[in-house]
């Protein structure tokens, strides 16, 4: 059993413009420690994913079907007390906007030691202390005397490791970041991820990291789940998907990371954008920006498959590749026809078009 | 020296730069806005007059069309009356739309939550919203099937129990040619 299985989750927004699908029988696993990524667009449903964990959908939202099971217990049929005590104690989350997410009329101590107070049972004095080692440990300097400033008193970069502080103060089995360092500028960026890898080498905490910088994942992440219009059209291994993309998205997607000595003039884009979620297109949701859409792909949705047999994906036992395009159960006349070339021996990997072929941008 | 008032309707003085700003704006009586029209408005009409008052309409551009092109559907709702209209629907969702009498152009069906909401339109309110019919039917979870060549219905109704009997839907009819 693993630590966190998500089964079928479906979760719909009711507005005035109509129903707001944003995930669509989403299932995925999480094993104990295991980094595990979730790459898209904006608007794909990573946010609304990782709230639905935490139960922290809000109206118009609704969680509508499907399990959440963290430790073998269905997060969704737990009572108001025992997901209090569930939240920030198991299951911390790491928010995209460290000023929005800090209270600022409260000191950063307090935030932290408020967490530890309640869910370790600890006295005021026991969870100062706590909070000013949980302080130190992300790399604030003179942690003790910084404990009585408000967030306002903190920079962007100070204010991110205290939400990851809160996050850690009491040990959580399961940490959701989501894009911690979205924010951030990349020399932090890099301090915030080596200081997450850390806590999950020493902890044993499992990572849901939520991004859209595809970089992050390959060098933070086991395994990867790449979403699009509210449902995974391909989950691997990191490597798998980097050197061998089984999804035209993911290739899409990975054709437009910007590279130092790249020799493209422009950077290869996907054209089109994410479909409205309240109004999806018939068939496979990607078609409409797909350069080897054929008829059959706006008749027919594709079920996320095994890309080595064909079979339909069991992404809550299996580790096996799987990817949603009809490409892979048989039902596309074409190939997708593109390569993927890998520069120098640990190198990261480069999909792009097979030269004299339309490309994945050329449609 | 006394404040001068100029053409982009800020005063300001010479002498206090750092005076907040006077508009004329800020002497006229507010406190007649924040009156709940709408809760007043439910209290006071009876809900017939409410859903009377509100009209559906349903537009495409043109009445025939290829086979294969998207049928862009415009979806309004008005509200001629001065004072705020609310309409209590049978779901959260307070529309629907449908070709041939299939929600969603879908023969799947996909049921609304059912719990009594309130869609309110303010005095004088018009809101629009827009879909593109594909010129196919949901037929099961995964597949879909291109329509016939012929006429169809498009129609919208406000969410209510039989909506075309109490006014609040509209329909019309395209061809696929």
């Amino acid at each position: 059993m693993a630590m966190l299985e998500v089964e079928d989750l479906n979760v719909r927004f009711y507005t005035d413009d109509g129903v707001v699908r944003a995930t669509n029988d989403l299932s995925y696993r999480i094993e104990a420690g295991e980094r595990f990524g979730v790459v898209g667009e904006s608007g794909a449903g990573k946010s609304v994913t990782s709230l639905a964990l935490m139960r922290l959908i809000d109206e118009p939202g609704v969680i509508e079907s499907g399990e959440i099971r963290f430790k073998g217990e269905n997060i969704l049929e737990m009572d108001d007390e025992e997901m209090r005590s569930l939240r920030g104690n198991e299951i911390a989350m790491i928010f995209q906007d460290a000023g929005t997410a800090l209270n600022p009329s409260y000191t950063v101590g307090e935030q932290i030691s408020e967490a530890i107070r309640y869910h370790l049972d600890l006295d005021e004095a026991a969870a100062r202390e706590r909070a000013i080692e949980t302080l130190e440990s992300v790399g604030i300097p003179s942690a003790a005397e910084r404990y009585g400033d408000y967030p306002h008193e903190f920079s962007g970069g100070m204010q991110q490791r205290v939400v990851i502080a809160i996050a850690l103060s009491c040990d959580p089995d399961l940490i959701i970041a989501d894009e911690p360092t979205t924010a951030l500028d990349v020399t932090i960026e890099a301090q915030i991820l080596e200081l997450l890898e850390e806590v999950a080498t020493e902890y044993d905490t499992a990572i849901q990291l939520i991004t859209h910088d595809l970089g992050v994942v390959a060098e933070f992440c086991d395994r990867v789940m790449v979403m699009y219009a509210g449902h995974p059209v391909e989950m691997a291994p990191v490597e798998d998907v980097y050197y061998d993309p089984q999804h035209p998205y993911t290739v899409g997607l990975m054709s437009s990371i910007p590279r130092i000595g790249d020799d493209r003039e422009r950077l290869q884009t996907i054209p089109g954008r994410m479909p409205d979620l309240i109004e999806m297109p018939p068939g496979c949701n990607f078609h409409p920006r797909c350069p080897y859409a054929e008829e059959s792909c706006t008749r027919v949705e594709p079920r996320l498959v095994d890309v080595e047999t064909g079979e339909p994906a069991d992404p809550i036992n299996s580790d096996a590749q799987t990817a949603a395009c009809l490409a892979h159960t048989g039902e596309l006349d074409g190939e997708l026809d593109y390569e993927v070339t890998v520069r120098g021996e640990d190198g990261p990997a480069e999909s792009g078009p097979a030269s004299g072929s339309p490309g994945v941008t050329d449609r | 020296m006394p404040p001068s008032r100029r053409g982009d309707g800020v005063d300001r003085s010479d002498d206090d730069p750092f005076r907040p700003n006077e508009s004329a704006e800020r002497h006229r009586p507010r406190a007649a806005r924040t009156l709940p029209a709408a809760t007043l408005a439910r209290w006071l009409l009876p809900a017939r007059v409410h859903r009377w008052a509100l009209s559906v309409s349903v537009d495409t551009p043109a009445t025939a069309y290829e086979r294969g092109e998207p049928v862009p559907v415009a979806i309004g709702l008005r509200n001629p009356l001065p004072v705020p209209v609310t309409v209590e629907t049978r779901s959260p969702v307070p529309w629907t739309w449908h070709v041939d009498g299939h929600r969603d152009a879908s023969h799947v069906p996909e049921p609304l939550p059912e719990s009594e909401t309130r869609f309110t339109l303010d005095r004088g309110e018009r809101r629009r919203f827009t879909r593109r019919w594909q010129q196919s039917f949901r037929v099961s979870e995964t597949e879909w099937r291109p329509a016939d060549r012929g006429e169809h219905t498009i129609g919208a109704g406000i969410a209510v129990d039989d909506p075309e009997g109490k006014g609040v839907y509209d329909e019309t009819t395209v061809r696929i040619e």
